[in-house]
């Protein structure tokens, strides 16, 4: 192994210096040759150099990031993963200081004047969560905040603990003032996350960032979200996997141009206690994880924040009230999977979706 | 025309020979070390808790053990392509295969399960 990688480079050395004798006398003749030029750039320029394809991981908002982007800068994916970082401070739940801490820490006692880009934010979670009856639900942080589930304290909570918290989590508490910019939560106690919406807003602000940077082909990977800009640069469209809610791997392949696929499913985050499985999308009715029919929701969507929160409401919703919901919706596009691996998926993508998992069939009633 | 043989010889040499990819360690954002993919090695990292067994061996990079509470980052397999990552996101610990070469074709890396076609990305 090793002598052979020594007989490797050793006759690397041999035909560089041939070859590069070669340029040389080929510079000589010819003054500077492009391939020269070239270098010099790039070692003045490292990070401003184009490259064809440029695929950069990371951790952004507390969750992994890949971004895979075509005839793009270094400094183009630096620049994202800075965006990422004051999201993150603006948005956290966590992190005091942030506009969205401070409301928590304020609720019951006073409101919080934020910025308008956050204004609007919450705005659009509190439509959402009335859009969908509360199956989103933008309060349920004190609720969330009691299981931690994703973390290492995560435990299931007495069941006294939970019924006085859900008095706590009625989106419609929420008070607005359009003049100042200002919000506030009427109880002491309440507390808004934006973490079933953050990771899609956020994806979109990165949409708007590389356009402006002239990238027209990219595939943002953001904590399980997935955002297609443009198509690959062939102009084939990008091909998704929908992960496989019941084993490793993916079940299904989706054609993607220019549209966002997020997925929810009990799945993603969950701990085991006694045997029994806890996941982390909760029933805003009952403050326990949904039990139901479903293992995997797929929205598909231009608007990736709506995309975000109408998966996992849709996922809480169950089968029957689910697929009325997504019906009465434009612009949305879904494929849901339920526990005997029967698939759900509007007529429209059809024709951009193949299942590739054996056991797993479309729904043939409708 | 033998110049230009030679400077074709010389770029597929350069294509095609030449292996600059490394394993990058990132830890709390930052790079903490890099190593070469071609030399084997076991990396025992650590830093106050946290506690990593790396190897790469046979121009693959692994996680055998580590600290963290769920474990995610030793259950991903292995990686050897440029762009492939394991992460650690409790530590916030990321192993990724870079290649700093400037004019080379990257290997487009992509997602790929036991005997399923290649992908772009998966939405989970």
């Amino acid at each position: 192994m090793d002598r052979k990688r020594r007989k490797k480079l050793n006759t690397h050395i041999k035909t560089s210096l041939v070859n590069q004798l070669g340029v040389i006398f080929f510079g000589l003749i010819l003054g500077l040759t492009a391939c020269q030029v070239d270098q010099r750039v790039d070692v003045n320029n490292q990070t401003e150099k184009v490259k064809p394809i440029l695929k950069k991981t990371d951790i952004g908002l507390g969750t992994v990031v890949t971004l895979t982007l075509y005839n793009a800068r270094p400094a183009d994916s630096d620049e994202c993963f800075k965006l990422l970082q004051t999201i993150e401070n603006k948005l956290s739940f966590h992190q005091s200081g942030s506009a969205i801490n401070q409301i928590n820490q304020l609720a019951g006692r006073q409101s919080v004047i934020v910025d308008e880009e956050v204004y609007s934010l919450i705005k659009q979670a509190y439509d959402y969560s009335s859009l969908t009856e509360g199956h989103f639900n933008m309060s349920l942080g004190p609720i969330t905040e009691l299981w931690k589930i994703g973390t290492e304290q995560a435990k299931v909570p007495k069941d006294e603990i939970i019924k006085r918290k859900l008095a706590l989590t009625d989106y419609q508490l929420i008070t607005f003032n359009e003049e100042r910019k200002s919000v506030f939560l009427e109880k002491e106690g309440m507390a808004v996350d934006l973490g079933g919406i953050a990771k899609g807003y956020a994806s979109q602000k990165l949409r708007t960032l590389l356009s402006k940077k002239g990238i027209e082909s990219a595939l943002i990977y953001l904590g399980g979200n997935i955002e297609a800009i443009g198509s690959k640069p062939d102009g084939q469209p990008f091909k998704i996997g929908i992960k496989n809610p019941l084993a490793e791997g993916y079940f299904g392949i989706l054609s993607l141009k220019n549209q966002s696929v997020v997925t929810s499913g009990p799945y993603e985050r969950f701990f085991i206690d006694n045997g029994v499985r806890y996941h982390h999308i909760f029933d805003s009715q009952t403050g326990y994880p949904v039990v139901n029919e479903l293992v995997s929701v797929s929205i598909i969507a231009t608007d990736t924040t709506k995309a975000d929160a109408l998966s996992t409401a849709v996922y809480s919703m169950g089968l029957a009230e689910g697929l009325r919901f997504l019906d009465k919706q434009s612009a949305i596009e879904y494929i849901i999977v339920t526990q005997d691996k029967t698939v759900y998926c509007s007529k429209e993508i059809k024709q951009y979706f193949e299942i590739v998992e054996k056991g797993f069939k479309f729904n043939e009633e409708e | 025309m033998a110049i230009a043989v030679g400077l074709f010889l010389y770029n597929c040499h350069y294509f095609q020979e030449s292996d600059k990819r490394q394993l990058v360690i990132y830890y709390q954002g930052r790079v903490y070390a890099t190593y070469p993919l071609t030399e084997n090695r076991q990396i025992i990292f650590e830093e106050k808790r946290v506690k990593h067994q790396i190897s790469v061996y046979d121009e693959q990079v692994s996680m055998l053990e580590a600290n963290c509470f769920d474990k995610l980052c030793v259950r991903t397999p292995g990686i050897s392509q440029v762009g492939q990552s394991i992460i650690c996101l409790p530590h916030r610990l990321i192993l990724t295969i870079e290649d700093d070469e400037q004019e080379r074709k990257q290997r487009i890396p992509r997602e790929k399960a036991p005997n399923q076609p290649l992908i772009d990305g998966l939405a989970e």
